[in-house]
């Protein structure tokens, strides 16, 4: 692939695409430094995967895809190997400012979202964002029946917490 | 509150950016990016030639004088001993020659980078531009071609002190040494045929991740012009 065209398309996917990438990051990244590390990766990764990109799904679903496995990898290795932000002494975080939400429950419905193990984000995500059961078990390499299984299970487990604290006020 | 409802929470999200990007703290870390480079370029590859180069010229300086007065005072020494010739000379001159087109290079186009590099950069336009050339000198500094040249003029003048070591201790032709010419082009063919056999092709990973990166702020900084 051309060098020009790689870069046409990736500035175009980042820019079109821009709420996506922030969505996986704000669901698997805790710290603000942590988010920027993983912003940098899936960025990584989505320039690379961009000569695999045939046409044949989405752009949507392919970025998806790709963003998701990264953010499962880069979950395991930092867990691996215990490690801490890349922040840079001294300096706070440079690429993201959360923007004032519309609507607070937006910042508690992710903090509900990282607390699921990282296959049970990803189904999240995907189903917050309408995929359709049969996408969300191609782009994981699971069933649909047990993507089926689980996402009873995650919004039952949403829907009661939802129940708990935000109808008690918190 | 039912799943449906916290559907239409995160499709309010979708009204507004979830992030911005906060320019003068984006500075600050490129900053420091930048910093880090010349830092590791400057304790990897020029602070260790800018010792060893002045070393090897006073090394091979004294070798000459030594040599040089040898043969002055030769009769002071057995009739078997070796004196200096034309050639010796030459050799010396050669020897000199190379470590001075390793390090006065290097030195040159590392002040040419550093006075690129401390200029305050007050915008973060500026910024993209230094942190653009200095992964630009990073390229540099690893690209084939001058690896090659250091490390073929460094052999040349080690070759070259080894040979007149040998001399100035009385072997008028060390020729255990004459195999030795063959070490790099055979080195430089098996690293080739090693590379091929692993099927290693094109810039090693270091060259590539300096690719992206360099790419990545072209991308920032074009994204400056809207």
């Amino acid at each position: 692939m051309d060098p020009d065209e790689r870069q046409r398309v990736f500035a175009d996917w980042l820019r079109n695409h821009e709420g996506l990438f922030f969505k996986v990051v704000r669901a698997y990244a805790f710290t603000p430094q942590d988010q920027e590390d993983l912003f940098q990766e899936i960025a990584t990764q989505v320039w690379r995967s961009i000569p695999g990109f045939r046409g044949d799904s989405a752009v949507t679903t392919w970025i998806y895809r790709v963003a998701l496995n990264a953010a499962i990898s880069w979950t395991q290795k930092e867990r691996k190997h215990q490690k801490g932000s890349q922040a840079l002494e001294g300096v706070e975080t440079a690429m993201l400012q959360a923007a004032p939400v519309a609507d607070p429950r937006v910042e508690w419905l992710y903090e509900k979202i990282r607390q699921l193990n990282e296959v049970d984000r990803s189904l999240t995500l995907l189903l917050l964002d309408g995929f359709s059961y049969k996408e969300m078990a191609a782009m994981l390499g699971i069933t649909e029946n047990y993507v089926g299984v689980k996402i009873s299970r995650i919004k039952a487990h949403l829907a009661s917490k939802s129940r708990e604290e935000i109808g008690n006020g918190v | 509150m039912e799943f449906e409802e916290l559907q239409t929470i995160w499709d309010s999200q979708k009204e507004k950016p979830v992030f911005t990007v906060k320019d003068p703290r984006l500075m600050a870390g490129l900053h420091e990016q930048r910093e880090q480079s010349r830092r590791r370029l400057w304790r990897g590859e020029f602070a260790p030639m800018f010792v060893i180069g002045p070393a090897m010229l006073v090394g091979l300086g004294l070798m000459c004088a030594a040599f040089v007065a040898k043969s002055f005072f030769i009769e002071r020494y057995p009739r078997d001993q070796v004196i200096m010739s034309v050639w010796d000379g030459v050799a010396f001159v050669v020897a000199i020659g190379a470590w001075l087109a390793v390090v006065v290079p290097m030195y040159l186009e590392r002040k040419r980078n550093e006075r690129v590099q401390k200029v305050f950069a007050p915008s973060l336009r500026e910024e993209l531009d230094r942190g653009i050339a200095q992964v630009e000198f990073e390229l540099y500094v690893r690209s084939p071609a001058r690896v090659f040249r250091i490390v073929s003029l460094v052999y040349i003048s080690a070759l070259i002190f080894v040979w007149e070591v040998a001399r100035l201790n009385g072997r008028p032709a060390p020729r255990m040494l004459l195999p030795w010419p063959l070490w790099l082009p055979f080195l430089f063919v098996w690293f080739v045929a090693a590379r091929r056999w692993l099927g290693l092709k094109g810039e090693g990973p270091g060259t590539i991740r300096l690719r992206e990166k360099k790419r990545a702020l072209e991308e920032m900084r074009s994204g400056l012009d809207g």
